[in-house]
């Protein structure tokens, strides 16, 4: 009798003696399970069946998704299109009426034209035919004559009846002497005199063929006749004058 | 009995390649002793049957992950009382209940309790008399040898509660080796 030994070494020093032999239905099961084929789902080919239907599920769907974004872009662009199609419709049959318009208005307008020529021609037949008055030559009596009658019609004005120049100070200045010169030039001097400003009421009326060109020295205005256009002008009228005489003679 | 070295690695080979030669010799060299561990995790001699033929069956199987590394036999070993436990899991529950920590001072025995023909079936009846949990951890402690580290990745339980499990079956063997001695006296 061993004393020394524990409980452990002693169980497992009683179990190396087991000769325990299992029924022999032990391995007929396991030979039959060995043998038995693994469900279908186990084996690789369903696993790789599985993955190359997943795939072309998955490639079928991408195309049919692809295909049906496709379909819809074409089907946006065929309503792009219509809308456009429209609006070109519209355009032109807007263009055919301006067309017909114009049509309408050229025809109207050549009517026009004709009907005037008619009219021309048939004025022309009617009116008869006045000769082109030839230029007169004028002689330098009648030229005279002519001047007289224009200082009638227009004498010369009277200065006393012109509008007066008030000068007017407006401002003192002892250190400078300003004053205008004969072309109506403001000259600056050192002396100590006052500085004087003028204005011109209405001297440029219409009832006057005078205008004023500047300023004389003791500060009146000089008057100029007016411009050679407005001779001219004033020739006119003794011209027609003339002839009107002429014609009551 | 285990096979000779050199026949063990040519059965290997046929076991790999699926020859049924091979695996029945493979089966007829360690079915003793794998229906050995089968007999301590079982309830009885039937259970014990279904345990071998579901890992030998495993056994078989996964004979191609062999690398070598550790012997045939503990390799076997191994897988069988994995199969075991798989089959403990599958058709009985093992109720791990909240046990304080016995420190229990390790109790000699004698030799001499059974006699040597009926020593393995009377051990074998006395672990058996455990509770589930009690018999599955004693197994994995004290005849498989897993540390109760390994124990605790296995069956999902901590340490401590282990241990208690542990002495508490050592406890009770020592009860039953008493009574058993002294029914034979």
């Amino acid at each position: 009798m061993n004393k020394n030994n524990n409980i452990e070494d002693f169980f497992n020093a009683s179990m190396e003696q087991f000769d325990g032999v299992p029924p022999a239905s032990v391995w007929d099961k396991v030979e039959k399970k060995l043998d038995k084929k693994p469900p279908f789902f186990k084996t690789p080919l369903f696993w790789t069946g599985l993955i190359l239907a997943g795939l072309i599920a998955s490639g079928i769907y991408f195309y049919i998704d692809s295909s049906q974004e496709r379909i819809n872009i074409l089907m946006g662009e065929n309503e792009e299109l219509k809308s456009q199609k429209g609006e070109m419709e519209m355009q032109l049959t807007e263009c055919n009426y301006r067309s017909l318009e114009a049509e309408r208005l050229l025809d109207s307008y050549s009517a026009l034209q004709q009907e005037k020529e008619q009219k021309k021609k048939t004025e022309k037949k009617n009116t008869p035919k006045i000769k082109k008055e030839e230029p007169i030559e004028k002689s330098a009596e009648s030229l005279s004559q002519e001047y007289n009658i224009y200082k009638e019609i227009h004498p010369t004005p009277n200065l006393q009846q012109l509008p007066k120049v008030t000068p007017q100070i407006i401002e003192t200045k002892t250190d400078s002497n300003l004053y205008l010169d004969e072309d109506g030039l403001i000259i600056q001097e050192e002396t100590k005199t006052e500085f004087k400003v003028f204005s011109i009421i209405d001297t440029t009326s219409n009832n006057l063929e005078f205008e004023v060109e500047g300023v004389q020295p003791d500060l009146t205005p000089k008057f100029v006749p007016k411009t050679k256009e407005w001779f001219q002008k004033q020739k006119d009228k003794l011209k027609k004058l003339k002839r009107n005489r002429n014609e009551e003679e | 009995m285990a096979l000779n070295p050199d026949i063990e690695a040519s059965v290997i080979q046929g076991c790999t390649k699926g020859d049924r030669s091979s695996q029945y010799t493979l089966y007829n060299g360690y079915k003793t002793y794998l229906y050995g561990i089968c007999m301590r995790y079982a309830r009885n001699a039937d259970e014990a049957a279904d345990m071998l033929q579901e890992g030998f069956y495993l056994i078989l199987r996964d004979i191609g992950k062999f690398t070598g590394n550790s012997a045939l036999k503990t390799w076997m070993s191994r897988v069988m009382v994995n199969s075991c436990l798989m089959h403990i899991r599958k058709f009985r529950k093992i109720q791990f209940s909240t046990l304080e920590t016995d420190q229990l001072e390790r109790i000699d025995c004698s030799e001499d309790v059974f006699s040597k023909k009926d020593r393995a079936d009377a051990i074998i009846h006395l672990i058996r008399k455990l509770p589930t949990s009690y018999q599955t951890v004693f197994n994995m402690r004290a005849m498989e040898g897993y540390s109760f580290r390994e124990i605790s990745e296995q069956l999902n339980q901590n340490e401590a509660t282990l241990r208690s499990h542990y002495l508490r079956a050592r406890q009770q063997l020592q009860n039953f080796l008493a009574k058993e001695f002294k029914g034979n006296e």
